[in-house]
């Protein structure tokens, strides 16, 4: 009976570290809304405490963990969230129009298919670099209007962006497509001091 | 004739291609079709989708407005700019576009803290907090103004100053860096913000 006992309780140790374990490691970031489950093998960069909190970066080869300090250098996805608030980014189509040229330095291409965030209004596009690199941008909208600037835009952008090389895209895109079905982006304005 | 879909093509075969495309693009472009300038198209070259913009041109160009918001943002924090922006030889409309980081002072961490220039890490150990505009310019000279120093309207080495780069991009040694992580996105950030803030301060400083 004590041996059965204390066999239930190693197990039941054994599945709570396991537990503990697994849990995936969650990012936060309140300023945009962004709650993002980090998705398995990649590695989460961290934000230094005195710069600016834009979103996530990840890197998605583990043994490559300069690649935080040198985002073009490395396969990397990321989330970069910023305010609505010149004209040039201030829609879905000028916000993927700018990524494509102004990034990626090319015009947008036709992504693969299925790249959207579940229940928000989403753009996807595409973009092959000088260099063997691949560039691709699903990019959204959420947040209250403000009246202020443009009553007719959500207040908040933001760039989903897979930069990879084509040798590795199948695998990456499965990355990628884990990060758009999980990520939750719900803004919220702090209270006025 | 030679009508594909609702639209009338010369040539039939180029005509199902960009259809194709259209229908390809809506796929892509969730919900977000009736944003697309009225000219713009995507056609299928070498068996790619390109998206060609014919808008820009066509369009009646927009007269100079100034949004409340912008207007606000000015009223706040152009003065205080302005008179720091000087001694340290700078232009002040490009130090504003700084203020995107907090949609020029309307959002964000802006609201409880009053740092309209994102110098708010992502820790709460190290937020800055300004009781005042000119408080909070003066704690954006007081981090920068030295880098930043005679970098006049040039926004590439302003933005490479507050990058800790001299005008060629070359990091220098015990310079500042304001965001390390994101270079890439944050400097197209802020090349907005200061392009805003271009067409902006002109207005502002006319209705004085």
């Amino acid at each position: 009976m004590v041996r059965t006992m204390l066999v239930a309780a190693a197990v039941m140790a054994v599945a709570s570290l396991s537990a503990a374990t697994d849990k995936p490691q969650i990012y936060r970031n309140e300023e945009f809304g962004i709650t993002l489950p980090v998705p398995e093998g990649v590695l989460l960069c961290p934000n230094p405490d005195g710069e600016h909190d834009h979103g996530p970066v990840m890197v998605l080869d583990r043994s490559e963990a300069k690649g935080c300090n040198d985002a073009e250098g490395g396969r990397i996805v990321e989330v970069f969230a910023s305010f609505n608030a010149v004209q040039a980014t201030k829609t879905l189509r000028k916000l993927l129009q700018s990524e494509c040229t102004d990034t990626a330095k090319g015009g947008c291409r036709l992504a693969p298919p299925d790249l959207r965030i579940s229940g928000m209004r989403s753009a996807a596009g595409r973009v092959n670099r000088s260099g063997r690199w691949i560039d691709i941008f699903v990019v959204t909208q959420a947040g209250k209007p403000d009246p202020a600037f443009d009553a007719s835009v959500p207040s908040v952008n933001y760039v989903l962006w897979l930069h990879t090389r084509p040798e590795r895209l199948e695998e990456d895109l499965r990355t990628f497509r884990a990060v758009l079905a999980t990520i939750r982006l719900s803004p919220v304005d702090p209270p006025r001091r | 004739m030679p009508f594909i879909g609702d639209k009338f093509y010369i040539n039939p075969a180029y005509g199902r291609a960009v259809e194709r495309a259209r229908e390809a693009e809506s796929v892509s472009q969730h919900a977000g079709s009736e944003e697309r300038g009225q000219g713009d198209h995507w056609v299928t070259i070498d068996g790619n989708h390109v998206l060609i913009q014919e808008t820009q041109a066509k369009r009646a160009p927009t007269p100079p407005h100034l949004s409340a918001r912008d207007k606000a943002y000015l009223d706040k924090y152009y003065d205080a700019v302005a008179a720091l922006a000087k001694k340290y030889n700078v232009d002040p409309a490009i130090v504003l576009g700084v203020g995107i980081e907090s949609g020029f002072a309307s959002k964000g961490t802006y609201l409880s803290t009053g740092d309209a220039f994102g110098m708010t890490g992502g820790s709460t150990n190290h937020m800055t907090r300004a009781a005042s505009p000119d408080q909070n310019v003066q704690q954006f000279f007081d981090n920068y103004g030295n880098q930043i120093r005679g970098t006049g309207s040039d926004a590439s080495a302003f933005i490479n100053a507050l990058q800790g780069r001299n005008p060629s991009g070359k990091r220098v040694a015990g310079w500042k860096v304001y965001n390390s992580v994101r270079p890439v996105e944050w400097r197209r950030l802020i090349n907005r913000g200061i392009g805003e803030m271009r067409q902006a301060v002109p207005i502002h400083l006319s209705r004085d």
